[in-house]
C-alpha cells in the first residue's frame, strides 16, 4: 500500500467502505470456483470491486488454492509457435538417461575393483588388445583368456576377477575384425591411456581403456538395461500433445511419431488441455473438443452463443474434471461444473 | 450398516412445499449420485438439505435459477458436512482422511508460519467439530457450508477469513514505545495536496470512472489498488492469468480512450488532449474515487 500514500485515487478506494453484508465463505469459494449463478456472479463481483477486505480473503486463498493444485496444473500448449524451440528436449533427457546410466555402471564397476595390488596391475598387459591378439588364438578364447588371466594374477582369487575378463575378452575379440589401421590407432589410444592410467593401476584402469577403444559397443550394452525401458512405459502410458503448425492437434506416444488428431476438422486448433485422461482442445470458429479416454474418441461440444459470432478459443483451463473455464482470445468465457455437461 | 445421522436437519425448519415440483424432481434426482445414501440419509431429509439451500440463495429467483442452482450443488460434500454435524462417526472418519491433512497444509500455506498455520488449522478444527452453545447442543461450523464450492475450497476460504482477521486484529496491537522511538507519535500531519489540475481533466476521469462496470472495478481495485499479480487475480475470477492481462490492458486503453474523448467534447484540442495526458499526475487530481467507485446499490444480503 506504499503506493495509496501519495496517490488519492488509491487513497480514497482505501477508504472505500460500505454498509453491506460481506458474502459468507461459501459465495466466496464457489466465486473462485465459476460455480455461482449469474446474477449471484454479478452481485458478488459488485462487492468485491469495493471491498478490500473481501478482495485480500479471495486472495489468500486462492494463493494457497495456487500452490495446492500445483501438482495438479493442467498441461495447457497455448501457442505452437513456441514448440521448436523445445525440439531439443526429447533429445537433452534421452542423453542425460545415458550419462546418468553410463556413469551409475562405471562407479559400480569401480566398487567392485579391490585395493591397489602390484600383481593386478600387471593385468594392464594382459588386457592389451595387440597383445592378445599375438597370445591368443582365435578359437576358443574364452578359456585361453582365463588361463592367461590366472597366470598372470595368479595371486587373486579366482570369483573376482573371472567375469570381468571375460567381458573384456569379447572386446578384445573384435578388434581384429576391425581394419588394421583403425586396431593400430585404438591401440595408440590404448597406449597413451595405458601410461595416463598406469599410476592408477587396478583393472577398473583398463576397463577404462576398453570402454575408450570400443564406445559404440559399451553404450548399446548400457541402452538394453532397464531404466530404457521404463522410460518408454511411462511414455506410453501418458501420450504427449502438440498442436502444429497447420493448426492441427498432434498426439504422440514417446516415439517420435505424431499422430493427426482430428484430421477433418477444418478450423485451425489453437489450444489442447490435459486433465488426467481428459483432453480438450479448442480453436477458432468456437471449436471445442472433448475426449474422455486420452484422445482415442472425440466429442464436439457446442458452446451456448455469445454475441452472434464465432469466437476463437485461446484458454482452456480446468479446477477438476468437472469444473473448468473456457476462454477466447476476445474476453468471452464460458464456464462449466459438470464435465462440460452444461456451460453458461 | 453405517451408523445413521442422529439428526441431519435439526437446522431445517421450513417446509419443502414452496418448491415447485420441477426442483423438487431435480433434488430427487440428485439424490441417486453417491454421496447423500453413504451417510444415511434417506430421500426425504436429503430433499429438505438441498430445498433449504435452494431457499436460502434462490428464493426470489426464477425456477430455471433454481434448477441451475441444484445441478451446480455439490452434494457428496454437503451431506458429508451435514453427516458431520449429525454426529455421523462414518461421515467424520470420510472428513478426516479427505481433509485433515489437507486443512493443516493449507493452513501453513496461508500463514507461512509452522505455529501460526497448526494454531490456525487446531482453531478450526475445533470449530468443525463443534463448540457447545448455551443449550448445551453442539454447534459446529459445518453448518454454515451450503455446498455452493467444494468443501476442500471452502475450508480454505473459512481458514483466509480466520487468518485476515487475525492479522487485522493484532495489527492494531501497536506499542507505545516503538511508536515513540519511531516518531510516529509526534509526527506532524501531512498538508493536504494543493496542487492545481484542469478541472475538465478532473471531470473527465469522474465521469469515467463512473461508467465502469462491476468487473472493471475488481480488476482495477486487484491490480492497482491492492497490486495483485495477474495470476492471482485469475484464480480468483477463474480464468487464465493472460485473459486478465487483456482484460488490463483492453480496459486502460477504453479508459485513457473516454478520458480523451471527454476532454475533446470539453473543447479542448487532440493534442492538447495528449499532452494533458502524458503530464497528468494523479497525486494532483482532487477526484473522489471513493464516491465514483462506490456500488450503484445496496446489496442484499447473500
Amino acid at each position: 500500500m506504499n503506493r495509496s500514500d501519495s496517490n488519492p485515487i488509491l487513497r480514497e478506494l482505501v477508504r472505500s467502505r460500505h454498509g453491506e453484508p460481506h458474502p459468507d465463505s461459501d459465495i466466496l469459494s464457489a466465486f473462485s470456483e465459476g460455480a455461482l449463478l449469474q446474477s449471484e456472479r454479478e452481485k458478488v463481483m459488485t462487492h468485491l470491486a469495493s471491498c478490500a477486505d473481501c478482495r485480500e480473503v479471495l486472495s489468500v486463498s486462492a494463493a494457497a488454492a495456487l500452490d495446492s493444485a500445483g501438482d495438479l496444473k493442467p498441461f495447457v500448449l497455448t501457442s505452437p509457435v513456441h514448440l521448436p524451440k523445445r525440439v531439443w528436449l526429447p533429445w537433452a533427457s534421452i542423453a542425460a538417461t545415458l550419462l546418468v546410466v553410463c556413469s551409475a555402471v562405471l562407479v559400480y564397476q569401480q566398487k567392485l575393483v579391490p585395493p591397489k595390488n602390484p600383481a593386478v596391475a600387471n593385468n594392464e598387459v594382459v588386457q592389451h588388445p595387440s597383445a592378445m591378439d599375438q597370445q591368443l588364438p582365435p578359437s576358443p578364447p574364452l578359456k585361453e583368456t582365463k588361463t592367461l588371466r590366472n597366470n598372470a594374477i595368479s595371486q587373486e582369487p579366482e570369483q573376482l576377477h573371472a567375469p570381468l575378463v571375460s567381458q573384456n575378452i569379447s572386446v578384445a575379440k573384435a578388434m581384429p575384425e576391425t581394419p588394421i589401421d583403425a586396431a593400430k590407432k585404438s591401440d595408440f589410444r590404448q597406449q597413451d591411456s595405458y601410461q595416463t592410467n598406469a599410476e592408477v593401476g587396478g583393472i577398473s584402469t583398463s576397463r577404462a581403456t576398453v570402454l575408450k577403444a570400443a564406445p559404440s559397443r559399451s553404450i548399446s550394452a548400457f541402452v538394453s538395461v532397464a531404466p530404457a525401458g521404463e522410460l518408454s512405459k511411462a511414455s506410453i502410458v501418458r501420450p504427449h500433445w502438440r498442436i502444429n503448425g497447420l493448426g492441427q492437434p498432434e498426439r504422440s506416444f514417446g516415439d517420435g511419431a505424431w499422430q493427426v488428431i482430428l484430421p477433418g476438422e477444418q478450423s485451425r486448433m489453437r489450444v489442447v488441455s490435459v486433465f488426467e485422461n481428459e483432453i480438450w482442445i479448442g480453436g477458432d470458429n468456437s471449436r471445442l473438443y472433448h475426449s474422455v479416454d486420452n484422445g482415442t474418441n472425440w466429442n464436439p461440444v457446442i458452446l451456448p452463443d455469445k454475441d452472434g459470432r464465432k469466437h476463437s478459443i485461446a484458454h482452456i483451463h480446468f479446477q477438476t474434471a468437472q469444473s473448468g473455464t473456457v476462454e477466447s482470445d476476445d474476453g468471452a468465457a464460458w464456464t462449466t461444473s459438470n464435465g462440460g455437461s452444461n456451460w453458461r | 450398516m453405517l451408523p445413521g445421522p442422529q439428526n441431519p436437519v435439526s437446522s431445517i425448519k421450513v417446509e419443502d412445499r414452496e418448491l415447485g415440483s420441477a426442483v423438487s424432481a431435480a433434488i430427487a434426482q440428485r439424490y441417486s449420485e453417491p454421496g447423500a445414501e453413504r451417510y444415511g440419509f434417506t430421500p426425504q431429509q436429503f430433499q429438505q438439505i438441498v430445498a433449504a439451500v435452494v431457499r436460502r440463495y434462490a428464493t426470489d429467483s426464477s425456477e430455471t435459477e433454481q434448477l441451475e442452482l441444484v445441478a451446480a450443488l455439490r452434494v457428496g460434500d454437503l451431506a458429508l458436512a451435514r453427516a458431520c454435524t449429525a454426529g455421523n462417526q462414518h461421515a467424520w472418519d470420510i472428513f478426516l482422511v479427505r481433509f485433515r491433512a489437507s486443512l493443516y497444509e493449507t493452513a501453513y500455506r496461508i500463514a507461512k508460519d509452522d505455529a501460526t498455520g497448526r494454531e490456525l488449522a487446531d482453531g478450526l478444527y475445533a470449530e468443525l467439530y463443534g463448540i457447545p452453545n448455551r443449550e448445551g447442543r453442539r454447534v459446529s461450523k459445518l453448518d454454515y457450508y451450503m455446498g455452493r464450492g467444494y468443501l476442500e475450497g471452502w475450508l480454505r476460504s473459512v481458514l483466509a477469513q480466520q487468518y485476515v482477521n487475525r492479522c487485522r486484529s493484532h495489527a492494531k496491537d501497536v506499542s507505545l514505545d516503538e511508536q515513540v522511538e519511531a516518531g510516529v507519535c509526534f509526527a506532524a500531519t501531512p498538508a493536504m495536496e494543493t496542487a492545481e489540475t484542469d478541472d475538465r481533466v478532473t471531470k473527465a476521469i469522474f465521469q469515467t470512472l463512473a461508467e465502469v462496470t462491476s468487473e472493471e472495478r475488481f480488476l482495477l481495485a486487484s491490480y492497482f489498488l491492492d497490486q495483485r499479480t495477474l495470476a492471482n487475480i485469475g484464480r480468483q475470477l477463474c480464468v487464465h492469468e493472460s485473459t486478465i492481462s487483456r482484460k488490463l490492458e483492453k480496459l486502460t486503453g477504453e479508459l485513457r480512450k473516454r478520458i480523451r474523448k471527454r476532454l475533446q467534447a470539453a473543447g479542448i484540442n487532440p493534442r492538447r488532449c495528449d499532452e494533458l495526458l502524458q503530464e497528468l499526475d494523479v497525486r494532483d487530481l482532487n477526484v473522489n474515487v471513493a464516491e465514483n467507485l462506490r456500488q450503484e446499490r445496496p446489496v442484499e444480503t447473500f
